[in-house]
This record gives C-alpha cells, structure tokens and sequence, in this order.
C-alpha cells in the first residue's frame, strides 16, 4: 500500500470507536456507579479532563508540528528510545485489558460459562495481522465503522425510548459533589487512547486541535446519549449488573426482532477490533524504534504470542482481572502516556534546543 | 531443478531457438529461402515467385491471414501484369507509388520485423535488388461478428461488444470517441505470442504518473504467451493476495470508452474480447451504464438493490447459521418453531448443510457453464429437482436453508464481476458463524473491511469515494443525482487520488 498521511476526522474517527468500545464494556465498580442522574454530567467532566490532560500532547505537536525528520531526531536519541520502552509496555498492557475485558464480557454475557480463550486468541491474531496493514487502513475503515456503530447504536437506542422511567432519574448529586468528581475522573480515564497521539503524530495532517476537541465533544456527547438510556431504562438496577449497558440493550426490541442485543453486541466488536489493532499498532511502531531491523511482521507476531500467553493466565479468573483493572493501573495507563510522557518529551526538547544555543554563544 | 532436467516427453526451453533473419537481403529469392526454411513443414506460409518488368519479384504470405482476393487484385495482378519500365534505382519505391493499391503499406528492412507482420495477416513483397520489403495490409483474419456480450448485459445500453480482433474492437471505440484527445499506443507481449496490446487514453484527462505506473508494469511482464486478459490482470494488480481486484474488465465498447472519459487507462487485447481498465473502484461493481439512462430515483434504488444484494450473497448464510447455532433469541416465537420444526428431521447441523448446498451449487454452475450447452435442460432438471426438491422431502436438508442458499445464489449474481471473491467469502463466513457466532462473523467483516481499505493502487483508495471520504463525489456513488447536475464531467478519477505521497 502506498503510504500516505491520514487526515484529523479519519485519525479521530478511530479514536471515538475506540472510546465508544469502553463505555460499551464499561465494567460498574463500587467505585464509580453509574445509576444515578450525576452520571450523565460525567462525560462534561470528561471533555474537560481530556482537553487539560492533552494540553502537554498538543504543546509537543506545536514543537514539533508534522515534520516527520522532527519525530525521527527524537526517536534516535536515548531518551526517544526509553519512551518508546514505557509506550510498548503501556500500550501492551491495554491490549491485555481490552481483550480480557471482551474476554469476561464474552463469557459473562454472551455464551455464559463457555470457554473463549480461543476464540479471544483469535480475536488477538486477527487484530496483529489487521494492524500490519497500516494506519491508513485502519482510519479508513474506521470512518465506515463509526458510520455502522452510531446507527446501530441509535437505532437500539430508541428502541430503549419504551423502557425509560422517569423515576429512574434520581436528584442530583445526592452522594455529594466530591463523590460525583472522583468517579467522573475516574470515568474520564478511561480513555487512555489520547496517549497513542505522541507516536502516530507524523502520520496525521490537517487542523489537529480542532480534531481532538471535536473528538472530546461527540465522544462526550455519546457517553451522554448512552448514559442516559442506561440510567433511564435499569435506575439502580444498573449498579448491580457487570455490564450496565448490555443489560440495558438486552431490554431493546423492535418489530421482527425479539432481542436486540446480539445484533449490537456484534456491531460492538468492530470497536474492539479497531481499538486492539490501533494499539497493536501503536506497540509495533514503538517496537520498530527500538529493534529498526527486525521485519513488522516478526515484531507483530511477537507482540500477538507476548499478549495471548498474558491473555491464557488472565482468562477466566476474576481475580487475574481485577488485578489489571485496579483503580492505580488504570490511573497509571492514562497519566502516563497521555500526561507524564508528553510533558519529559517537552523538557527533553528544552534541554537539547539549550544544548544546541550554548556551543554557538560560545 | 525438475524443470530444468530434459526429458523425451517436453521440449526443453533452451532446445527452442529464434531463428535469426538479419536484414531484408537483395536477392529476393533468398528471402523467399530464409521464410520457408524458417517455417519448414508449415504449410500455411506461402512464397511465390514472379517477374515485374523482367525484375524478379517474390511474394510471401501466411495463407488464411489473408485476403487471396485482395492479393491477387491489388498486389500480384497490378505487379505481374506491368508491361512498362521500371527504373533502375529505387525499383520498389516505383512499384508502392504506381502499381500497388492499398491504404495500408509500408517498408521495412528488418526480415525478422516483416516475418512478423507477415504472421499477422500482410503480404510480404520482395524486389530483386532491393534492400527494402513492402509490407503489405491484406488482412482477412476470421473473426466473430459483433455480437452483444454475453457477460456485461445492459437494458438500454448498445448492443455492441468486443470481439476477439484488436483492430474491430478499437474501431469500436473510435466510433465513440471522435477527438484527437483519444490516444493509442500499441506494445507487444508474451516473448512467443507476441500479443498486441492497445493502451488506450484520453490525453489532457490521463493523470501522467498512471500513465507511466502502467507502463512500467507492463514492461516488467515476462511471459511466453499472453492468451488473455488474466496474464495482464496480476501485473496491474498490487494486492495479488486480496480477494478484490482493482483491475477492471469489459466486453462493453461503450462502457470502456466511458471509463477512459473518465481519466482511466484501457487496454485491449489482441484474441480475447475483454479489455482491461484501471484503476477501478469498488462500488463500480454496483453501477453500470444503464444508470446513467434511467431516471436517477430508479438508478439510486437499483444500486441500492446491487449493494444489498452483495451483502446478502456474502453475509446471509453465515448469518443464518449463526442465528440457528447461537443466536436464537433473536428470532419470533413461530418462526424460530417453524425452522426448528423443519430442520429437526435433517442429518446435519446447519453449517455442514449449509456448505453441502453450496458446495452442490457451485458444482451445478460449474457444470453447466463447462458443459455442452445441449445437455443443459438435464443438468438444470437435476439441480432443480433432484438435489432440491428430492433432498428436503429426504430429511437430507432443511427448507430453510434451501431457501437461502437460492437466495444467496441469486444475490451472489447481480453484480457478476464480484462472483468470484462472492463464492469463496460465502463459505469463509459460513464456517466462521458456525463455530463462533455473529461475533465472529463481525470480526471476518472488520478485517475484511479493513483489508478493503487498505487497497490503494495508482494513488487510487480502492473505497473511495466512501473512505477516504469526497462529498463531491458521493453524488454519482451509490446514490446518483440528475444528468443536469452532475455537471460536464461525470466522473473524473484524479479527484480521489491521494496527493501526499511520502
């Protein structure tokens, strides 16, 4: 395929089917509930957290702008190679979390008490082998993916409009402002996918701030219109299901069709699909910096074997699960690429422009 | 290494030797020697002695090429009869300008050169003393009349197609497109056929960098014999793994000259009547030119029917078997009774059913597009009865499952290019929802989607104008406005191809 840049709508398009697939799989904690009405002024939180938080990925952007020989200086000094190390390790850990969290959601919900590890392993070998196509092919079909995911969803989301109860939607903050800001944030971090920006950031052209605010509001906006189905249709019952909004959309039905929920659920996985080879891509290009003469497809296939031996320990273990899903993992898989990360690159930058000033003052 | 031990059954490459001609020798009788030596035991190829005004002259001609009639009215009797003087010098030049009558003449020097010519229909004529040849343009080769194509119909479109003759079918195309913008340039392939090709393009609308990206794909081509457009077809293909290709084929005259409007390079094919053109698009395989002669409400819906019944033809036996295996809840009451009722009383489960029909299918289409067409009644009276009617009634298979194997084989033909990755999909993701469900059916079509837009080739993203996404162009795509606002230029395909190249 010959390589060319993608554009900010096709590059955020993927990010949103990637943001989507969480709050479809969205996993209710006792730390965050998500029956009450505060939960639908979370994603406003959200937009928020994601804006601030992306401030020192947009500060390196406009250091380095789009020119590739830029991000290329930077991959060849020992510092570009350290970050490439933490990206791999980061972003193999969310490919471990997304698909054992598919994984318990797969043998929860859809085939209970089946054994997936199979099929989640070929889930995995699909998305390696997808992502050695390319960004490109990824954000194209991500455009037409996103097109399927947002009819279907709202499709089956109105067909919820019967089962919504008012009564459903309690006051406001009723657990207190404090509460409703810790589990918005911890909501909000979720989306550790801002993070993959600083690696794929050559590869993009066209108004990139534009793109991500954009990205923040209709990602907000969905969580919204989703939010509120699910708090609508299950109220406090949402808070005792493992998966919220499966279990609202297993309440949808429309004429012919009896249960909506596998028809969804299916449209879901292209989410899941395109959110693992993102990462997968994202891990291989990190993995390139380091090891320049090994072929993709090697660094591929070691990457899909590194994640399936993770994936057969976690598998079916609650506990295995939850240890990924702790609250200071999550934390750490966001604040990590998307703010600790960014912000060394652009004190690197600072020491080098430093360097580069005082042999000429000199 | 086992092609390259001789052996007494196979004639060895290296046992095969280009007879060498050299220039075109001044003692005509020589000439006429070298070309039936060269030929030894062909009867076909036939070389004639005669006297011009005294002055030896030799005809050679490959008999069955050529029109008899014409050689002897505008070539021998005009030469043969000639009472008068011939000068001295340039004897042969005399003979083109006052003796000879024919359009189409030339000199060549090159035997080798003639020889070929003479293997594609000319008269060869050589003059004693002469340096030079005539080549001259006899060609009767037997063709089949124009006929509408049997693979490309139209409702309202011409009945015109591509035979197996170059020069017919680029008359055809003449016809079409009168302007000098219209250009040809012609190449020889295969090392033994040496098969004309005609690169046909409409300059000022051609993008250059194709132009020559073809060009160079052409002339890394190494085959013996080119018989066909499939020998061009994976040389203009990058993805040569993928199921899609985005080379396109017609036997349509019209549809061809269409395309080249458009910017697109064809190319024909001396002995076979399907041209090639690139680069094509994927939802080309859903439009065709009647389209643009119907009402666009209509021409919407119809591409709308095209698309759909792609889908179908791919998705629905998958789908079914997955709903049947795994996904029962999603069906009524009475219908999930009604099919469980139905397929309770066959053998299989419905994913080896489902790849029996299909299997049963295809050897039925096989059969009866391989077959002598005066059996085809029978073959079609089995299919029908016995393997369907038969098979239900024997508790063998289920009529649920018979109806959307019909069905799927009558979707799988709407948009016939697309038969073949059709086929081979279908059966993917039968065997894909019968283990896994409807989630891996949707897996198999996230990948193959992604695949899909990974294709891009001469700059062209094989799904555009969908992804990457044109507005512009959205209008003539599965959806077709008016004639009045699709404006001058229907289509043009330099408008979807990627400029930033790395």
């Amino acid at each position: 395929m010959e390589k060319t840049k993608v554009s900010t709508p096709q590059f955020f398009s993927l990010l949103y089917l990637s943001v989507l697939s969480s709050i479809f799989m969205y996993i209710s904690s006792p730390e965050i509930t998500i029956s009450g009405t505060d939960s639908l002024l979370r994603p406003v939180v959200f937009i928020a957290v994601s804006i601030v938080s992306a401030l020192p990925l947009l500060f390196v952007y406009k250091k380095l702008g789009q020119n590739e020989t830029n991000y290329k200086k930077l991959y060849e000094s020992k510092f570009g190679k350290i970050t490439a190390v933490i990206y791999s390790v980061v972003y193999l850990l969310g490919i471990v979390r997304t698909t054992a969290r598919f994984d318990l959601f797969a043998s929860s919900e859809l085939f209970p008490g089946a054994e997936m590890t199979l099929f989640i392993i070929g889930l995995v070998a699909v998305c390696a082998a997808l992502s050695l196509l390319g960004l490109e092919s990824l954000t194209r079909a991500g455009v037409i993916f996103t097109f399927i995911v947002v009819c279907a969803t709202g499709f089956v989301m109105l067909s919820l409009w019967d089962e919504i109860s008012v009564l459903n939607f309690t006051p406001l903050f009723q657990d207190g402002a404090g509460r409703f800001f810790s589990d918005s944030i911890l909501f909000s971090l979720q989306a550790s996918e801002i993070g993959v920006l600083l690696t794929v950031l050559p590869q993009i052209k066209g108004n990139l701030k534009k793109g991500f605010v954009w990205w923040a509001i209709l990602s907000g906006a969905t969580f919204i219109a989703v939010l509120f189905f699910v708090v609508g249709t299950l109220g406090a019952f949402a808070d005792t299901q493992l998966f919220p909004t499966y279990t609202a959309v297993t309440l949808a039905k429309f004429g012919l069709l009896q249960r909506m929920d596998a028809l969804e659920t299916a449209i879901w996985i292209l989410c899941v699909v395109e959110k693992i080879a993102l990462y997968f891509f994202v891990v291989k290009k990190n993995l390139k910096i380091l090891f320049p003469k090994v072929k993709k497809s090697t660094l591929c296939l070691v990457q899909a074997l590194s994640v399936c031996a993770v994936l057969v320990f976690v598998s079916g273990n609650l506990e295995r699960f939850s240890f990924i899903s702790y609250t200071p993992i999550v934390v750490g898989m966001y604040v990590v690429p998307v703010i600790l990360l960014p912000v060394s690159v652009l004190f690197y930058l600072k020491k080098v422009k430093k360097s580069e000033k005082s042999p000429q003052q000199s | 290494m086992i092609l390259k031990e001789k052996s007494n059954c196979f004639l060895h490459p290296d046992d095969i030797k280009s007879f060498e001609f050299g220039d075109v020798r001044e003692n005509a009788v020589e000439n006429g020697r070298l070309i039936k030596e060269a030929f030894k035991g062909s009867f076909d190829i036939k070389v004639k002695k005669g006297y011009c005004a005294g002055k030896c002259v030799v005809f050679a001609n490959c008999d069955g090429l050529c029109n008899s009639a014409k050689i002897a009215d505008n070539a021998m009797r005009p030469l043969l009869s000639y009472k008068g003087e011939l000068p001295e010098e340039n004897a042969l030049d005399f003979m083109c300008d006052h003796l000879l009558c024919s359009t189409e003449q030339s000199k060549e020097t090159d035997l080798g050169k003639a020889v070929d010519m003479l293997l594609r229909g000319s008269l060869l004529i050589f003059v004693e003393g002469s340096k030079n040849c005539v080549v001259f343009g006899v060609q009767a080769i037997p063709e089949r009349s124009i006929t509408e194509p049997d693979t490309d119909v139209q409702e309202f479109g011409s009945r015109e197609g591509f035979t197996e003759n170059i020069k017919t079918n680029l008359t055809l195309i003449r016809k079409r497109l009168c302007t000098p913008n219209f250009t040809i340039e012609i190449q020889e392939q295969g090392k033994e056929s040496k098969t004309r090709l005609l690169l046909c393009y409409m300059k000022g609308r051609v993008d250059e960098d194709l132009l020559n990206a073809v060009k160079k794909r052409l002339e890394n081509l190494d085959f013996d014999t080119v018989l066909g457009a499939g020998y061009l077809r994976k040389t203009l293909d990058t993805k040569r793994l993928s199921f899609f290709t985005m080379v396109g084929q017609t036997e349509r005259p019209d549809t061809f000259a269409a395309k080249i409007c458009e910017g697109r390079i064809g190319i024909l094919i001396d002995g076979t009547p399907f041209a090639l053109i690139v680069p094509r698009l994927f939802i080309e395989n859903f439009q065709t030119l009647d389209d643009y002669i119907n009402r666009p409400y209509y021409a919407t819906f119809m591409r709308i029917v095209r698309f759909l019944a792609f889908l179908i033809s791919v998705f629905l036996p998958g789908i079914f078997v997955s709903i049947g295996l795994f996904h029962q809840e999603m069906l009524p009451d009475d219908m999930l009774y009604n099919i469980v009722v139905m397929e309770s009383n066959t053998l299989f489960t419905l994913t080896l059913e489902a790849l029996i029909i299909h299997f049963v299918y295809e050897t039925v289409r096989e059969a009866g597009l391989r077959m002598p067409k005066s059996i085809g009644h029978a073959v079609s009276i089995v299919g029908a009865l016995v393997i369907g009617d038969a098979a239900v009634t024997a508790g063998l298979i289920g009529a649920p499952m018979l109806i959307i194997v019909a069905l799927t084989a009558i979707c799988s033909l709407v948009s016939s290019d697309l038969y073949q990755p059709i086929s081979v999909l279908r059966i993917v993701f039968i065997i894909i929802g019968g283990f896994t469900g409807l989630y891996g059916i949707m897996i198999g079509a996230a990948a193959l989607l992604i695949s899909l837009a990974s294709m891009t080739d001469y700059s062209v993203p094989f799904l555009s104008p969908f992804s990457p996404y044109k507005k512009y162009l959205l209008r003539d795509s599965l959806v077709r406005i008016s004639m009045e606002k699709l404006g001058k230029n229907i289509f043009d395909i330099n408008t979807i191809k990627l400029k930033n190249k790395k």
